[in-house]
């Protein structure tokens, strides 16, 4: 089956809000919700390129990528999500500590 | 022959005692749990009602002393008792006057909510100066007054307005209050505003904001996404935590007002963010040792605030990934080649400049929300 691609800024929105649905506009967990999770358990494979917004809020970063790594473990999520983040070192740093930390959330056979 | 039959002894006396017109203690006894307990609240109510008569009115006599010691409000006794008159103080500063502007909000909020005023009659004539910032204060409280008391009408004299009084609270919007139309000047030195408000975290109008400070060639272009990411947070934060259900009081619920400005002279860019919330301390203060009062282990209000800024993971539902929204406040000032942060929230007064560092003070009372400040400079 082919990777998935998202472009965010275009298929979702050039400004990405925060955490939650109830309390920002596109946020991480609309953006989970809508793009991530109905192919989740299809074994699908997902390129996320988030190049060209206009600002990532860490708080989205956690609420639609960290929450994933937390649902799939840190290895089925490197097989399986490319992320392309060229344009914002603030926000790749960002990720990579919220993959640190997700990943030890991680409880294999718990969440799926 | 008399055929009547009378009663026992004993059964005579049973009837025979209301008669008496004594208080029955069988009949008491007889009344319900129900009733008794509706006596009690009513005479609960009834001494509730006298205090709050008596507090009310020595609150008053305060308020007359304040009026006649200090200038900022004449109430006019007739032919109205509503009808009150806000005499506007000189200078309304909210960072280096915050003293007074804070008892001038109080004071407005005062008569607005609690004195029921059905008018407010605003005289900005000893008005002399008033930075942006502070009209973004002024404009959310206008803002809660009005919708917590629709009945409210405000008015103003036109004329007593000066013209640069008139081009700082022209932008903001803070003249439809008054039903007053303004025109921008064409004079360049002025500073440009745009103002926002809204109940949810909406990320496009602070990046909007943000870009159309962007076209300027001056604005420091490193420090673009921080700004938005650090706004972004703000609006998030205020949202999720600065109104919560205990919180009480006439509040608009997750309300937020930010307001973005430049000065074409010293291309300096500002963004104001402003909320009526609890503050920030009362929002981190999650750890034991913060919430317990402990001699050399818990923390002030102001050395908490700062620690939230400067390493982040405060966070009330103590998530590890959370509470990064604080420590993005000052990646915008740090990215440009100059610039200020200063965040004013409950007592606290905190100032982060670039190549400087944090400086800090108290506040005499409490400003009754939260101000974050940004100035940057490329």
């Amino acid at each position: 089956m082919p990777p998935i691609t998202i472009k965010v800024a275009v298929d979702f929105s050039r400004y990405p809000g925060g955490r939650f649905k109830d309390s920002s506009e596109c946020s991480g967990e609309e953006f989970r919700e809508k793009f991530i999770e109905p192919h989740l358990d299809k074994g699908t494979e997902f390129v996320i390129d988030l190049n060209n917004l206009f600002a990532i809020p860490p708080s989205f970063l956690d609420e639609s990528l960290g929450k994933i790594i937390e649902i799939i473990g840190l290895d089925q999520y490197n097989k399986r999500f490319t992320v392309l983040l060229n344009d914002d070192d603030d926000a790749k740093r960002e990720l990579a500590d919220i993959v640190r930390i997700r990943s030890a959330q991680f409880k294999p056979g718990g969440k799926k | 022959m008399d055929n009547t039959i009378s009663a026992p002894q004993e059964v005579r006396s049973i009837v025979a005692k209301p008669r008496l017109g004594l208080r029955s203690s069988s009949r008491y006894s007889a009344m319900s749990n129900h009733k008794r307990r509706h006596r009690r609240r009513q005479r609960l109510v009834v001494h509730a009602r006298k205090s709050l008569r008596k507090r009310l009115k020595r609150r008053e006599v305060a308020r007359t002393r304040l009026v006649t010691g200090h200038q900022p409000f004449v109430p006019i006794a007739k032919p109205s008792k509503r009808r009150f008159e806000i005499l506007f103080p000189k200078v309304l500063d909210v960072l280096n006057h915050s003293d007074l502007m804070i008892k001038f909000m109080n004071d407005v909020r005062h008569y607005a909510l609690e004195r029921r005023a059905d008018t407010i009659v605003v005289d900005h004539s000893p008005l002399e100066m008033i930075t942006p910032e502070a009209v973004t204060v002024l404009m959310a409280e206008f803002h809660r007054i009005t919708c917590l008391s629709p009945k409210l009408k405000l008015q103003t004299r036109q004329s007593t307005i000066r013209q640069d009084i008139r081009d700082v609270l022209g932008p903001t919007g803070y003249l439809k209050h008054f039903n007053i139309a303004w025109e921008p000047t064409s004079t360049p030195d002025k500073i440009i505003l745009q103002h926002e408000t809204a109940a949810r975290a909406i990320s496009e109008r602070a990046g909007k904001l943000i870009e159309h400070f962007a076209k300027d060639p001056f604005f420091p272009r490193e420090a673009t996404k921080s700004i938005g990411v650090a706004i972004g947070e703000c609006m998030e934060n205020s949202v999720l935590h600065a109104y919560p259900f205990k919180m009480g009081g006439p509040i608009l619920r997750r309300q937020w007002w930010l307001l973005g400005m430049r000065c074409p002279k010293s291309h300096e860019f500002f963004f104001v963010f402003y909320d009526q919330g609890i503050g920030i301390p009362k929002t981190i203060r999650t750890r034991w040792r913060d919430r317990v009062s402990m001699p050399f282990l818990s923390r002030s209000n102001l050395e908490l605030v700062r620690l939230a800024i400067e390493e982040g993971a405060f966070s009330s539902t103590q998530d590890p990934n959370r509470g990064k929204g604080l420590r993005t406040l000052k990646a915008c000032v740090d990215k440009a080649s100059s610039g200020d942060l200063v965040v004013m929230t409950g007592k606290v007064h905190l100032r982060y400049q670039h190549g400087v560092g944090f400086s800090s003070r108290q506040l005499s009372q409490n400003l009754g929300g939260t101000l974050i400040f940004w100035r940057i400079q490329s």
